[in-house]
């Protein structure tokens, strides 16, 4: 039952607009919307903000002016204003980046993700840079949860403070999620992550989107993966991860800073379409995926893909 | 017959009576974040104002001038060289100051560690806050010089990072050559490696560093030390002027 389909020509759109027309959301009839018939689920995400809630100075070499969660803060605003059924969601590298780090801790940028609303982050390698500490205090702050999956945290102060899935209820939608870190030996202090069990991402991934789909029976399973887009060697990333899930439907990514022009395609293991994306780093970039639910679907329904959202 | 036509109502049933809400249509966008499409959120920013405010005059502060933009670069490159040899002397003065009668040989200083270049012209707190964002301290660790050179495969075949007190070819992303004060590494001899806490935890995968023969913990903070010394080194020489000397090259 997982993913959702997007070969087959059949689409859903010629079932719902006679006559055709462009393949754009806007001729979708309202009145699907408003009786209930369909559904649309927007996620808005972020990745490796790193502290950076200002833009970059206006004489910045690479990005001037750009980015800034202070800028975000206006976009998810009028993004929550189109549909107020909105997911805002973190795949960690929150931390380290900014003097407002240095000085504040991660306390900051999660007081500013709370106000904004964020339903959910995930931990990222520099979320450990001040050790497990500075994440237990961000946690205590923060006015949405941290999700990791395969950190196992038992031993460790953080236990009972990070879940390892979050379900929740969007517009009639359930929405799974769960989280994946990165291998924390050699890339972060072991002072830092002290007791800290890394347990394997796949296997975690695929024990966690079964409970999500089969037990939990949600209809939109999402991945919060700080493991990085892919690697010229051989290292799980969120490429080598998705062609081996069943029920992930969107990997929302980060680590790696990429810029993506449009979240990748992949197939999974039933050869269904899972969606990647990554939003690039230090708040330049905002990752956004509306799903549209049709209640009147009794079966899986073919899916078009369209990168057409202003 | 019976069976069959019951099997094909279950199969039916299944289908009609989906357990979940299907995916009809999937909308995307990336969208990067700028001038022209977003406003500085007002609620975010009477938030994150009182916080900037109170670091402003720290950040602002002139540390010294540069005669040119200090460039992060492979294989060396004039950023990376300074900070090397920013840590080399620091950690020298250390052991000096301590009376451990110690002489640091090498500093290393991992590529990926310095997070910005360094403009032209003033450069300020704020600065070398963004070049050096970690609270790394230096550390000091006696490897054996066989460790050296492994540490030095490992940034040949990075193509470069951050050294000081070393010479190195770099060959096909191999040694080629390798010289300390002049002398090639003995691999039976010990030095003395001036790196960062996190480097001796074997971030980055410098397992050579993990278990060292000896190992001092300055608990000297790299940023306090960079802006220590960069404005000493404006207020002795005047302009900082830094000068490339190939430390690091490529081979043919």
């Amino acid at each position: 039952m997982g993913g959702f389909i997007m070969s087959n020509r059949r689409t859903f759109l010629k079932q719902t607009i006679l006559g055709g027309g462009a393949l754009t959301l806007g001729l979708i009839p309202k009145e699907l919307f408003a009786s209930g018939e369909l559904v649309r689920l927007t996620v808005m995400h972020t990745n490796d903000m790193h502290c950076h809630l200002d833009p970059f100075p206006a004489d910045h070499a690479e990005y001037p002016g750009k980015g800034g969660l202070v800028r975000i803060a206006s976009m998810v605003n009028q993004c929550r204003k189109e549909n107020p059924n909105l997911l805002l969601l973190d795949a960690g590298d929150m931390f380290q980046g900014t003097p407002y780090f240095n000085y504040f801790k991660g306390d900051l940028i999660v007081k500013v993700m709370s106000k904004m609303g964020y339903d959910a982050g995930t931990i990222g390698n520099h979320e450990f840079d001040n050790g497990m500490g500075d994440i237990l205090s961000a946690i205590n702050n923060a006015g949405f949860p941290l999700i990791s999956s395969n950190y196992d945290f038992s031993d460790t102060i953080l236990n009972g403070h990070v879940k390892t899935q979050l379900i929740l209820e969007k517009g009639g939608v359930k929405v799974g999620i769960y989280g994946l870190g990165i291998e924390l030996n050699g890339l972060v202090g072991t002072l830092n992550y002290g007791k800290t069990r890394y347990l394997d991402p796949l296997t975690t991934a695929l024990e966690m989107e079964s409970a999500l789909k089969n037990d939990h029976k949600c209809d939109l399973v999402i991945c919060l993966s700080h493991l990085g887009l892919s690697y010229e060697h051989n290292k799980i990333s969120d490429m080598t991860l998705a062609p081996q899930t069943k029920f992930t439907d969107l990997i929302v990514g980060g680590h790696t800073h990429s810029f993506l022009e449009k979240p990748l395609v992949l197939k999974n293991a039933d050869g269904n379409p899972i969606l990647v994306n990554q939003a690039g780093w230090a708040a330049l970039e905002t990752g956004k995926i509306e799903f549209i639910f049709d209640r009147r679907s009794k079966r899986k329904h073919p899916v078009e893909v369209i990168h057409n959202l202003s | 017959m019976r069976r069959l036509f019951l099997s094909i109502c279950t199969v039916l049933l299944l289908f009609s009576c989906s357990r979940y809400l299907t995916v009809s249509q999937v909308n995307t966008k990336n969208t990067p974040v700028e001038l022209q499409n977003s406003m500085i959120d007002s609620l975010a920013e009477s938030i994150v104002k009182p916080y900037r405010d109170s670091i402003k005059q720290d950040m602002s502060k002139i540390v010294g001038v540069t005669a040119t933009a200090l460039v992060k670069g492979k294989p060396d490159s004039k950023l990376t060289n300074l900070v090397s040899d920013i840590l080399l002397k620091c950690a020298s003065n250390y052991c000096a100051e301590k009376h451990l009668n110690i002489s640091p040989d090498v500093a290393y200083v991992n590529y990926g560690g310095l997070r910005a270049s360094l403009p032209q012209g003033e450069i300020t707190v704020g600065h070398i806050f963004e070049l050096m964002p970690f609270e790394n301290e230096i550390v000091l660790v006696k490897i054996s010089g066989e460790s050296v050179m492994k540490m030095a495969e490992r940034i040949a075949g990075r193509g470069g990072e951050g050294v000081s007190g070393l010479k190195l070819g770099i060959r096909n992303e191999k040694v080629g050559t390798l010289t300390i004060a002049g002398k090639s590494v003995d691999p039976v001899a010990s030095y003395w490696v001036v790196t960062n806490d996190y480097i001796a935890n074997g971030g980055d995968q410098m397992s050579m560093f993990i278990a060292p023969l000896e190992k001092i913990e300055t608990k000297i903070k790299i940023r306090d030390i960079l802006i220590r010394s960069l404005n000493e080194m404006y207020r002795r020489d005047g302009v900082i002027d830094v000068k490339e000397d190939g430390r690091i090259y490529n081979e043919q």
